[in-house]
């Protein structure tokens, strides 16, 4: 049985089917139209998922839609309704949208992919719930979801057993912990559900003497809910989010262009603050009512991986699970297997223990895209060859772009498509910000460690949770430690991990290892391939580009090596297109 | 003959901008009256009869019971 699910037409649009319960295919829109956050119908996406199953959209049996769209226009009335007249322009600029594509959904559904069998719509945050709780390794599990904002929910409590799943609660727009992020963000002079994990990383650089401020906005209730003052934001009737309230009790709007202040960081770190104590409050709250040991985040507040790495010594649960793409993408995923587990009631089969779900290319389709654009190259002639060179390499501080196998599902680089370097060089930081990345002074570079090395770097939860495979917790990094990897050492000591078994992705663990023979460190810099605001790489074209835009100076695709100063005829600036 | 090509791509991307713009003019007019009399008149006469269409400014908890489990595949195939 093939059950597609599709998410679009909000942020990070993405298709993915799955047959007999087991993932197929699951990719994101953007890495095809190189556009980020891609809202668009996920046509190129599900294109994909169609071709690595071999089959014609008339051949799926099932395909979910992660919302109910009518609920959600439900909601947008009831906005405009209850803030007229001041949210005319808000409802000029929505309303062309919903009459074009978003009533449409069913319609334009059957028309792109030539389908005409039942098409099934799960709500948003039950889709959020099923994309966490049903590809864990648990058989019942408490399930907290907080986002920005499904058809009229932004934060539920629920728990599941066996294939079932049940939301007991929820609170209801414009009251929105994933919103108050949001609107913090664009205060902060970031891009809304784009940078706020800019936000997160600036926190740890100011002190949180904001808190008291942030206490007038957001209220936590004694029953686990909070609310938030909505004279402080404005976000439910206008196109901008803090409200004049808001900008004289923090200050004014930071200009994009404008220097990053104290008052900034300090704002940050208050925000972040203030999130984790909701987070933990509600949490603790959802262990009361359910008693159950395991819990599953989902939602787009379940990217914030500070937060998650606190969330086991600040509640009573024992494990965790969070899916590779806990935002809006993951409910494509989630709606597919809530339709096959629960609605279907067909046996869980399957646990996402890693996240390599996308494009994958021959060895030949890359040779012939090396040969047929004259591109110089070499090729290792055995796997052997291929860890000891690109150990050696990275050990010489060269930035390598690594192009292997399926790419990553979800946000994160995984050693799929990822940028990789020395975490021992004190300088490495500025090596990639110079060369390739461009990044603001205060975003950290993230660690990968082969998982049983974890605990002698890392003040990691026992057991080591799966989250830690996606690249979903920060741990503090252990003080002894520290002087070994300041290329991945956050300000305040932590590093946000991705920790890899041999199983998950045997090339990639064993450069590691080989590192760990020349250095001392089972540790490498592992940052996404991708161009300064372009989506990460997808095919080997968009890798050897960015290669060749930017100063990563070798590439290593498959089992070839690709020196960028070897190639000096498609050399280009990256920087002088961005649009950041 | 150049130059006649060269006329003809202008008219057209002219013509292309015309037409963006009565589009854009249209909307605002139409979505104006609707937003003005659909939207405000149902607005108005709620208010008059104390009906709010969103929790801004009570007190007290934030939960909404839903107890929201699965259901008849039937109830799927809706849009709401």
């Amino acid at each position: 049985m093939r059950i597609l699910g599709i998410s679009c037409y909000y942020h990070d649009a993405a298709a993915c089917l799955i047959k007999d319960g087991k993932i197929v295919a699951a990719t994101e829109e953007e890495r095809f139209t190189r556009v980020k956050h891609d809202i668009s119908f996920p046509i190129n996406a599900i294109n994909y998922c169609l071709e690595e199953a071999g089959i014609k959209g008339k051949d799926i049996d099932y395909v979910g839609f992660y919302e109910k769209p009518l609920l959600k226009f439900e909601r947008l009335l009831s906005q405009h309704l209850e803030m007229f007249p001041k949210s005319f322009w808000s409802f000029y600029k929505a309303l062309p949208s919903w009459i074009n594509e978003k009533l449409r959904v069913p319609s334009t559904i059957r028309k792109k992919i030539g389908y005409k069998g039942d098409i099934l719509f799960v709500e948003h945050h039950m889709a959020h719930a099923a994309s966490s709780y049903l590809v864990s390794p648990f058989k019942k599990a408490a399930i907290l979801t907080t986002d920005g904002i499904g058809e009229w929910a932004t934060t539920t409590l629920g728990y599941a057993n066996g294939n079932e799943i049940t939301i007991d609660k929820e609170i209801h727009f414009p009251h929105s912990l994933g919103l108050l992020y949001s609107a913090v963000t664009a205060h902060l002079g970031f891009k809304v559900n784009d940078h706020e994990y800019k936000v997160m990383g600036l926190a740890p650089y100011g002190k949180p003497t904001y808190y008291d401020k942030f206490k007038k906005l957001i209220r936590i209730n004694e029953d686990g809910s909070y609310k938030l003052d909505m004279k402080y934001f404005v976000y439910h009737y206008k196109l901008t989010m803090p409200s004049k309230r808001f900008i004289k009790e923090f200050g004014p709007v930071r200009k994009r262009e404008e220097k990053i202040e104290q008052r900034h960081k300090d704002i940050a770190a208050s925000l972040q603050k203030i999130t984790e104590e909701v987070l933990f409050h509600l949490a603790n709250h959802l262990y009361k009512i359910t008693k159950m040991e395991n819990l599953c985040l989902a939602g787009g507040v379940a990217l914030n991986s500070v937060a998650n790495g606190k969330i086991l010594r600040n509640t009573p649960f024992k494990q965790i699970y969070i899916q590779a793409a806990a935002g809006d993408a993951g409910t494509s995923l989630g709606v597919a297997f809530y339709i096959y587990n629960t609605i279907l009631g067909k046996k869980r089969v399957y646990v996402m223990d890693n996240a390599y779900h996308g494009t994958h290319f021959s060895t030949n389709e890359i040779k012939n895209y090396l040969d047929k654009n004259k591109i110089v190259y070499l090729t290792f002639k055995d796997d052997n060859q291929l860890v000891k060179q690109t150990a050696k390499l990275i050990y010489e501080n060269n930035v390598i772009g690594w192009f292997q196998d399926r790419m990553e599902w979800g946000p994160r680089a995984l050693g799929a498509r990822s940028i990789l370097s020395n975490p021992t060089n004190p300088k490495m930081k500025e090596i990639l910000n110079l060369k390739v990345k461009h990044r603001e002074h205060f975003r950290p570079f993230a660690p990968v460690v082969t998982t049983e090395d974890t605990y002698d770097y890392f003040e990691a939860d026992k057991p080591l949770p799966i989250p830690a495979d996606f690249m979903l917790i920060v741990y503090p990094i252990k003080k002894e430690k520290r002087r070994l990897l300041p290329a991945v050492t956050h300000v305040d000591g932590s590093g946000r991990l991705q920790t890899i078994k041999k199983s998950q992705n045997k090339r990639y663990y064993a450069v590691i290892k080989e590192f760990e023979k020349l250095s001392g460190v089972p540790i490498l810099v592992n940052t996404s391939f991708n161009i300064r605001g372009e989506p990460i790489v997808c095919t080997p074209e968009h890798a050897y580009r960015c290669m060749m835009g930017t100063g990563i100076d070798y590439l290593i695709m498959d089992k070839f090596l690709i020196a960028r100063k070897d190639n000096p005829k498609d050399m280009w600036d990256s920087e002088k297109t961005i649009n950041d | 003959m150049n130059n006649a090509v060269v006329f003809f791509k202008g008219f057209k991307q002219g013509f292309r901008n015309f037409s963006h713009l009565i589009t854009d003019i249209v909307n605002f007019v139409l979505l104006f009256i609707v937003y003005f009399t659909g939207i405000g008149i149902v607005s108005i006469i709620s208010k008059l009869f104390g009906k709010h269409f969103m929790d801004l400014k009570s007190s007290g908890s934030s939960w909404v019971v839903r107890k929201l489990k699965k259901r008849p595949i039937e109830e799927y195939y809706r849009l709401f």
